[in-house]
């Protein structure tokens, strides 16, 4: 079983929930940017959570389907598109326990999010432009088996992981477990099919400008307008944003007495992780995101909660956020619900499929 | 009078322990156990003693932990631990530490001292290339970290004679294997990458290869200048 990325897009990589338990030897944790959109489209097509999908920034992507199969599309940056087999416009109707026939008109239809969906063999879909969001994922029945390098397969270059070469090639895919097999068997024909149930209520609001954080060790050393400006401006993300940070422009951040522009001003580095906000020296805030190093010498003024962490991966350059203050126990609540809801969600599908 | 050695040997064992270390959250997945701020040999001898404990012990949840020059960063899952460890790590980080230091490894390893940026760090030093090359060979090393990326050893601390301030702007393009000095530092680039500090030397030892670091943080680090 296989999968050909006819055309990349922007960038797309192959990416995991991330490599765990060699931060110490400074290999960043990577993973995919949006984790949660990751993890949702898996169990939707019967994986478990943390299977390797393919992960693309914004539009562009062309994949082509070797074999029957079923995929799941999470996150948001570009509306997929069935380009090839043809269908019948209009036809809704299915089987009753598989999902339906996708409609539309002309030769190409627009997939949803968060359902499972059955492609036929030489389907061809492609990632069109979307207004809104940043990341999209697209996971398959049994997940994409690149070599496993530390433990994880997402992409990371200097330690060849992750397929370097995406583009043209032909990705191999591990075999489906018990679970997808069980849902196929009702989709399976020569039409793409949608099925009905599906995961719509865990669909990122990532329409929200306001992201939550928590206070950065260093937020004392901030001084008073520097505070009030982290917590009541709204700040652009830059261009200059990429798999390692979101740089936000509007700087003026300012450690008290101004040493952040003095020369020498450097903190000795500790470890700092995805979502740690860093004030570099032109006191504009970097926030860390998956491909970031594992230790940093720069203050931190705050560190984004992880639940919030998607809103943020689906930022593009130009789009505004604003930042606001909760507990670290309300952060750990947020955390700990998501994770409920994963697990709900496995379960009910575990549950609904079951042999 | 009797009793005053007394109360100062308890006086002494509890802030010998206690001094200094403090316990902070980095995320709600994450927490980073503190000792006094500075770069020396005794407190991080600490951190690798409370890395090794909880490695060698970990409680349900934890995932890694990332030791740096005076702070150790535990990594773990709240919804699998279900009880918050701070109060665990700061007993592991407190609790009297007998076993003295931890003996690193002794390295020796070979430099060519032809780096790119010699000529102008001897300048900017005030010092000919010989005694550069002399000063930087002379000393041993400590190892106290990996950071920046894969394998990159963090090593102090260098003499006065060889501090500099990082460069202003980076070079683009450092190549794997180069020697280099920042400030009190010297460390080893694995990988081609853009970087700041000053690149004195090359090396052709492999510094990460096949998810092993050839550097861990609490070994010992000689240089020797060799021709090419």
């Amino acid at each position: 079983m296989s999968v050909t990325i006819v055309k990349t897009g922007i960038y797309c990589s192959v990416q995991d929930q991330g490599r765990r338990g060699y931060q110490r030897y400074g290999v960043p944790v990577s993973g995919a940017m949006d984790k949660h959109a990751a993890a949702v489209a898996n169990l939707l097509c019967g994986n478990t959570y943390d299977l390797a999908v393919l992960e693309f920034v914004l539009h562009g992507a062309s994949i082509q389907f070797d074999d029957d199969t079923l995929i799941a599309f999470a996150g948001s940056g570009a509306i997929p598109v069935v380009i090839s087999p043809s269908l019948q416009p209009g036809s809704l109707q299915g089987p009753a326990l598989g999902g339906s026939l996708v409609g539309g008109t002309g030769n190409t239809t627009a997939l949803p999010v968060h359902k499972c969906i059955f492609v036929p063999k030489n389907t061809i879909v492609e990632l069109q432009y979307s207004d809104k969001g940043c990341m999209m994922y697209m996971a398959i029945a049994g997940g994409i088996d690149v070599p496993m390098v530390m433990g994880s397969r997402s992409m990371y270059a200097p330690v060849g992981a992750g397929g370097k070469q995406v583009a043209g090639g032909r990705l191999q895919v591990a075999e489906m477990t018990e679970v997808s097999r069980n849902i196929i068997k009702n989709m399976v024909g020569d039409k793409v099919v949608v099925s009905t149930w599906g995961a719509i209520e865990l669909i990122e609001e990532v329409e929200t400008d306001c992201v939550r954080v928590m206070r950065g060790h260093e937020w004392e050393q901030f001084n008073r307008v520097s505070q009030n400006k982290w917590l009541n401006d709204r700040f652009t993300i830059s261009n200059a944003s990429d798999r390692m940070g979101v740089k936000l422009e509007g700087g003026g951040l300012q450690v008290a007495g101004g040493r952040l522009q003095a020369a020498g001003y450097e903190m000795i580095s500790t470890a700092v992780t995805m979502g740690t906000v860093q004030v570099i020296p032109d006191g504009s805030p970097l926030i860390l995101m998956a491909d970031a190093q594992t230790t940093g010498g720069y203050p931190r003024i705050a560190q984004v909660i992880d639940a919030d962490l998607p809103i943020l991966a689906q930022k593009r350059p130009g789009d505004k956020i604003r930042f606001r203050e909760v507990s670290p126990l309300v952060a750990e609540e947020l955390y700990v619900n998501r994770q409920e809801e994963l697990i709900r969600l496995k379960r009910n599908i575990r549950t609904k499929f079951s042999i | 009078m009797q009793q005053r050695p007394v109360v100062a040997v308890f006086l002494f064992a509890y802030l010998e322990g206690m001094e200094g270390v403090r316990i902070y959250r980095l995320s709600e997945r994450a927490i980073t156990i503190s000792w006094e701020s500075k770069i020396d040999r005794d407190i991080h001898a600490l951190v690798l003693e409370t890395d090794r404990r909880l490695c060698t012990k970990p409680f349900a949840g934890w995932i890694e932990n990332v030791p740096a020059y005076h702070t150790l960063t535990v990594y773990y899952d709240p919804f699998i631990a279900g009880f918050d460890p701070s109060e665990l790590l700061e007993e592991v980080a407190t609790r009297h530490h007998e076993s003295g230091r931890l003996e690193g490894r002794h390295l020796r390893i070979p430099v060519v001292y032809n780096g790119p940026d010699l000529a102008i760090a001897a300048e900017k030093l005030r010092i000919n290339i010989e005694n550069l090359i002399s000063l930087h060979s002379s000393g041993v090393y400590h190892v106290y970290m990996l950071g920046f990326m894969p394998g990159f050893p963090y090593m102090g601390t260098l003499v006065d004679e060889l501090v500099l301030p990082r460069k202003d702007v980076p070079a683009p393009k450092v190549p794997a294997g180069s020697v280099a000095i920042a400030g009190h530092q010297t460390g080893i680039y694995p990988f081609e990458s853009p970087g700041g500090w000053y690149v004195i030397g090359h090396t052709s030892i492999p510094l990460f290869s096949a998810g092993k670091a050839y550097f861990e943080p609490g070994d010992e680090v000689e240089f020797y200048s060799i021709t090419e």
